[in-house]
């Protein structure tokens, strides 16, 4: 079965090998950017099942990112986690843009995997051969 | 044979629990602590097997914590490894108060590793490659 891929948008170092050990462990395919400029470039080719971003990294920031995805014809129903270390304006301000979910910091891996888990069940099922109800 | 007991000094949530999570997935009892003070305090408590530690740490600085170990009866001889994302002056300093490591940033997870293992077995006794 194909592992299902996230791509993961933040620009510190320990925060995204963090992100990525803990889905990596879940048994995810990780590929990481550290902007969203970067992020946008590489969407194609990466083909992810879900993008998780920070809402402040440099060039483009998360929440622009979020703004950008949601408008592309291609990508606009990508499911996406925001996360932040800002305030409940900040968090509010991401969900308005369209994020599918928005975790705040401190990081907690159980709540990250839970939404990660949530977020892709269809996808999963399709992959493992059970398409499930049409909803 | 016991685990290996480790204490993380390190105030960046993220970067604390990086190293918490690559540590304790190869077995490792991890403790952490979010300032150099409050890993002073603990350190006689749980004597750890080795140190990890960020330089720059609030209230007593990670290079601090390294001489207050060096100078402390029963944990003098503790072995510490540096985590740095700075440049080469700070890494002679480091070794200079008396870390036996310096890892520098990004961080390569099985080196990390790899260092602890054979800084608790420096005699080469128990250590499998």
């Amino acid at each position: 079965m194909k592992k299902l891929r996230v791509l993961v948008v933040e620009d510190n170092d320990d925060s995204r090998e963090l992100y990525a050990l803990v889905l990596a462990r879940a048994g995810f395919d990780v590929k990481g950017a550290v902007d969203g400029e970067a992020a946008l470039e590489m969407l194609d080719q990466c083909d992810p099942d879900l993008l998780i971003t920070d809402i402040q990294t440099p060039n483009l920031s998360g929440v622009d990112l979020i703004r950008r995805i949601r408008a592309d014809e291609k990508w606009g129903k990508l499911p996406i986690i925001a996360i932040t270390a800002f305030s409940p304006d900040q968090l509010a301000h991401a969900a308005i843009h369209g994020a599918t979910r928005v975790l705040r910091k401190p990081f907690e891996p159980n709540r990250l995997l839970s939404a990660v888990f949530e977020l892709t069940r269809k996808t999963r099922a399709r992959s493992a051969g059970f398409p499930g109800p049409q909803s | 044979m016991s685990k290996t007991k480790i204490l993380i000094a390190e105030d960046n949530p993220d970067s604390q629990s990086l190293l918490q999570t690559i540590l304790e997935g190869e077995g490792f009892i991890v403790t952490t602590a979010a300032d150099g003070e409050k890993a002073i305090d603990i350190l006689c408590e749980i004597k750890p097997d080795v140190l990890v530690t960020d330089l720059m740490l609030p209230t007593v600085s990670g290079g601090d914590l390294i001489r207050h170990v060096r100078r402390t009866a029963g944990l003098a001889q503790l072995p510490i490894v540096v985590i740095s994302a700075y440049g080469d002056a700070y890494e002679s300093d480091a070794l200079a108060v008396g870390a036996n490591v310096v890892l520098k940033k990004p961080l390569d997870s099985d080196l990390l590793v790899n260092t602890i293992r054979e800084l608790k077995a420096p005699h080469g006794g128990g250590v499998q490659a």
